[in-house]
């Protein structure tokens, strides 16, 4: 999500209910011999930390049931995003800046890494969305990604093999064929450059997700294309056009596999952890009230 | 030899004749040819070919046609002079010709290119025509008409005239400039025309061929059987076709048989023939259950997450509040129309069904099965035309529409709903049935207004003339109705309505029109709230198209000018969920509406989803009017859809999609239907909106939203 003046009043309510709590605390913590936890302002300190982690995690199931008319989810995900970030400070106040046992440090460190997988999370979402959309001018549906490789590569196989008939001499007066590069054998070196490159080089880039080839390099690619095209005579500029514009689809393809999965990929590592700390946040509840 | 004979010679020969032959006719009665492209034996002759000169020891050559014997005349017809003046006329007339024409080229058979070549000329010394020629005429369904093949010989205008008595073709033009015309100079399909035939069988080279429409001829099947042009013409509703006719068109009408039950044609099919029933009787209905995707959730499959959603989600659909009375009738392609509560009605013998989808290729808007067992008469299209066109056919069948659907009719338009029985049928035989052809103006602009008009069968167009460009105001399909703002203003049409496609309206006279608006005041006040709605529309959509002169050709070449409502995305907001995409699944039964691809505007992306379009192309052809719009100008597909998919094809957007529903027990085979974006108009904001979690999704009016990129406003965004 792009954080941008319209969350300017969530940061500002953040950072008065940072103030206020950690006033509360401060005006308490004294009194109470900088203890915590179990203290009655510890306590509500605890129940709002674990209240917040748990409606910051109700987002996956908002975003599950999208058409429920419970509020926009972009009310949900702005909340999701302040209060989860809220959670932190709050539970480092119930916590009293403390971590006393295996359990209490986990949890420490599960909710700083969650806080913090989200904030990285949250720069992503503000900053891959405008690099997407200013060098993938090609988008298409993620899904769709592969299917439209397979096109592209029979768009260029099509493409590269129609250069031979391209530099034949026009069909004369009553000429019923194409002559074909039979009758050019002083294009047969360049020609056969040609090919070579489109099948070292072209095929192996257009084929494979993401490949480790020299094509994926604009800078190079460009030189490359720019040297077949003085290699061959101008009738057959098009064709190299049109196979270097199709290398810089698949390239911006590449492009939106690579942002579309670290749009995304961060989840990965944020949705575990988060289940886990509200798992630990339960036990850790159950455990201290009960015991 | 009597008085009244004379004897000449002829290329040497002596013949003798009645006193009036002509040197043409005395040839041939004695076995002397003499080529000629303008004269016939059966047309009288005009001598404009000049093919047919002949040396009569004259000053000049004479044209053998027209030329009257004389005694003791010596005529040459194959001197090398007269060979040679015959080659210059020949080489002259095929510099004005396409060699080889359209019926060189079909049969071998064209007159001029024939006897050229007899004649030995191979090439052409004179240039090309310089001026160019009227292009093809391609309006007819049944002849095609090329200007530019024709040599002016007059011989359709003889056919058409002194055979055929119809008086539809003459001359046109002056000098290099003239050409046959069809009435006052019309399209050939839009003229009076009847199809006869005579011209096309007349007409020595490709000017005018027979188009064999489709290319297609019914055959005979098990049930099918050709029928002789004698059985046809003397069936009535065939009285007065051109034999000549029928027998070049012989296979594009057949004679069919049903067995009671049996389906005729299906709703959703493609087809190009009519049908006419000659006995029995036979129901038409609309099978495809009326239903909007948006059905609810098989209810065995509900679990509790389902029945939470149901609870959560308010479920006001289909609820059409603006409406004020519920849709009572289905129009079809058929002379009735169907009650929506119970879509059945009963076609008898000499009714005509599937005009539109002969003459328009409109897909099937009803299912036709036998009721009893049935004779039926299947023709295509140039076969309907010639009948349409048939005097005593149109008779019968307006007569049908009169007494059985004319009130029917009537009473399906809202507005009339409160009408009289008793004026109802007054008003019945006062109205005029008019038929319009392809693109032929029904009204024009600031035209006199002096009725009302239904729409019986085809679509309207509405459209306004503004700084030399057309504006289309609006599609009128079946049921619909125009007119009503000129009458009730000052007196003058407000917009141009023309034809479509084959178009078929029911008029009501200016003094008809008042007498009602006296009589049922009711009528009046709905008309007159009609005609300001529409009026404002029309101001608000011409505010629009002005204000929208922006220099952006981007926005005018992705047609955003001419969307109402369009979902934009805000590319550096969006994340590529797809929440947006599984949010509009999930409010329409698990089918997406929207896809989150398509063109960029700036940094928003105008996704796959119904635009809302102004021009909606989508409306036309509709086989059965279940695509339309709201009052509030939304178009919605109606639960009467047939699935024929050609709102889908028409979409320029590619914004409609056929979804199908799998069979059931009662529905062997899967049914289709037309869905695009409704705007969850049951819902306060449309699905996607409400579920883009990072307020990248929107749904705007894009002339206010874009205002600040084209310059209008400042940046609101």
């Amino acid at each position: 999500m792009r954080i941008d003046r319209t969350h300017l009043p969530w940061l500002a309510a953040t950072i008065v209910a940072i103030f206020v709590l950690t006033a509360a605390y401060l005006l308490c913590a004294e009194s109470l011999g900088w203890r915590s936890g179990g203290t009655p302002v510890g306590l509500a300190l605890g129940v709002l930390a674990l209240g917040l982690m748990v409606f910051a995690a109700l987002l996956g199931l908002r975003k599950r049931f999208p058409i429920w008319r419970i509020g926009r989810t972009t009310t949900w995900m702005r909340a999701h995003l302040w209060l989860g970030f809220l959670a932190l400070p709050v539970a480092l106040l119930h916590a009293a800046f403390h971590a006393r046992g295996p359990l209490t440090i986990a949890l420490m460190a599960l909710t700083v890494l969650v806080v913090v997988s989200g904030l990285i999370g949250a720069w992503l979402q503000h900053t891959l969305p405008v690099k997407m959309m200013r060098e993938v001018q090609f988008e298409t549906i993620y899904d769709q990604i592969e299917r439209i490789r397979g096109n592209l590569l029979r768009e260029a196989d099509e493409t590269a093999g129609k250069l031979e008939d391209t530099l034949a001499p026009g069909p004369g007066i009553g000429s019923t064929v194409t002559l074909t590069m039979l009758t050019l054998p002083e294009l047969q070196p360049e020609i056969a450059e040609f090919h070579s490159f489109y099948r070292e080089e072209v095929r192996e880039f257009i084929g494979v997700e993401r490949p480790r080839v020299k094509l994926s390099d604009r800078v190079w690619s460009e030189k490359e294309f720019a040297r077949l095209r003085r290699l061959l005579p101008p009738e057959a500029a098009p064709i190299v056009v049109s196979v270097e514009e199709i290398c810089e689809e698949k390239r911006q393809l590449d492009r939106q596999v690579l942002l579309h999965r670290a749009l995304h990929g961060w989840l990965l590592c944020h949705i575990p952890l988060s289940a886990a700390l509200i798992l630990l946040v339960c036990i850790h509840a159950v455990g201290a009230l009960r015991y | 030899m009597s008085n009244h004979e004379l004897t000449l010679t002829i290329d040497g020969i002596s013949v003798t004749v009645p006193h009036g032959t002509t040197i043409f006719d005395a040839a041939r009665l004695n076995g002397i040819s003499i080529p000629t492209l303008c004269h016939q034996q059966n047309q009288a002759p005009v001598a404009v070919c000049r093919i047919c000169v002949v040396d009569c020891g004259e000053r000049a050559y004479q044209a053998a046609c027209i030329r009257e014997c004389e005694p003791d005349m010596k005529v040459q017809t194959a001197s090398e002079p007269v060979l040679a003046a015959r080659q210059t006329l020949y080489e002259l007339m095929l510099a004005d010709h396409p060699a080889p024409c359209k019926r060189q080229q079909n049969s071998g058979d064209c007159e001029l290119e024939t006897q050229a070549v007899a004649a030995g000329v191979h090439d052409v010394r004179f240039r090309k025509r310089a001026v160019p020629v009227l292009g093809a005429d391609d309006s007819s369904p049944s002849i095609f008409v090329d200007y530019g093949a024709c040599i002016l010989c007059d011989r359709c205008i003889r056919g058409c005239s002194e055979i055929r008595h119809n008086f539809v073709i003459a001359r046109q033009g002056k000098g290099y400039q003239t050409a046959i015309a069809f009435d006052a100079n019309q399209p050939m399909g839009n003229s009076s025309c009847v199809s006869c035939g005579e011209c096309m069988v007349s007409c020595p080279t490709g000017a005018l061929t027979n188009k064999r429409v489709l290319a297609q001829n019914l055959g005979e099947t098990a049930n099918a059987f050709s029928v002789d042009t004698e059985e046809l013409l003397a069936l009535p509703v065939f009285r007065g076709v051109s034999g000549t006719f029928l027998e070049l068109n012989a296979g594009a009408v057949v004679k069919r048989y049903y067995k009671a039950g049996e389906t005729i044609v299906r709703e959703g099919d493609n087809g190009s023939t009519a049908f006419y029933i000659l006995e029995g009787d036979a129901e038409v209905f609309i099978q495809t259950p009326r239903a909007h995707v948006t059905t609810a959730p098989d209810k065995q499959d509900r679990g509790l997450f389902a029945v939470m959603s149901s609870f959560l989600q308010p479920k006001a659909q289909h609820k059409r509040e603006e409406e004020n009375r519920p849709p009572e009738y289905i129009r079809i392609d058929a002379p009735v129309d169907l009650p929506y509560a119970n879509p059945i009605a009963a076609l008898g013998a000499g009714d005509l069904f599937g005009e539109m989808t002969c003459m328009s290729f409109y897909p099937r808007s009803a299912t036709v099965r036998a009721k009893t067992d049935c004779v039926m008469l299947e023709m295509l299209r140039n076969v309907l035309d010639v009948m349409q066109k048939n005097k005593t056919f149109r008779a019968q069948l307006e007569a049908n529409y009169r007494s059985r659907a004319l009130v029917t009719h009537l009473r399906s338009v809202p507005i009339f709903h409160s009408l009289s029985e008793e004026f109802i049928h007054d008003l019945r035989d006062r109205v005029t049935l008019l038929r319009f052809a392809p693109g032929q103006v029904i009204c024009a602009e600031e035209d006199v207004a002096d009725a009302l008009y239904l729409v019986r069968i085809g679509f309207v167009k509405v459209s306004q003339m503004r700084r030399e460009e057309e504006l289309v105001l609006a599609y009128l399909p079946r049921g619909a109705y125009f007119g009503e703002m000129g009458l009730l203003g000052e007196g003058r049409r407000t917009a141009t309505c023309s034809a479509l496609d084959h178009v078929e309206l029911v008029r009501i006279g200016a003094d008809d029109f008042r007498a009602m608006l006296n009589q049922f005041p009711d009528v009046r006040f709905q008309l007159e709230q009609v005609a300001r709605q529409r009026s404002a529309e029309n101001a608000q959509m011409q505010g629009r198209r002005e204000s929208n002169n922006n220099p952006l050709d981007q926005y005018l070449a992705q047609g955003l000018m001419d969307a109402q409502s369009l979902l934009v995305l805000d590319l550096e907001k969006c994340t590529r969920c797809d929440q947006c995409v599984r949010a509009c699944a999930d409010a329409h039964d698990g089918v997406t509406r929207l896809l989150r691809d398509g063109l960029r505007f700036d940094h928003y992306l105008v996704a796959t989803s119904c635009r809302q379009c102004r021009d909606p192309l989508c409306m036309v052809g509709c086989p059965v009017g279940s695509i339309r719009r709201r009052n509030s100008l939304e178009v919605i597909i109606e639960d009467w859809c047939v699935g024929c998919g050609l709102c889908a094809s028409n979409c320029p957007y590619g914004n409609i999609t056929i979804h199908s529903f799998p069979p059931t027990a009662d529905r062997p085979k899967p049914v289709h239907k037309a869905t695009s974006c409704d705007l969850c108009h049951e819902l306060e904001e449309p699905s996607c909106v409400y579920a883009c979690p990072h307020d990248a999704a929107h749904r705007v009016k894009p002339d206010e939203f874009f205002a600040h990129l084209l310059g209008q406003a400042p940046d609101a965004h």
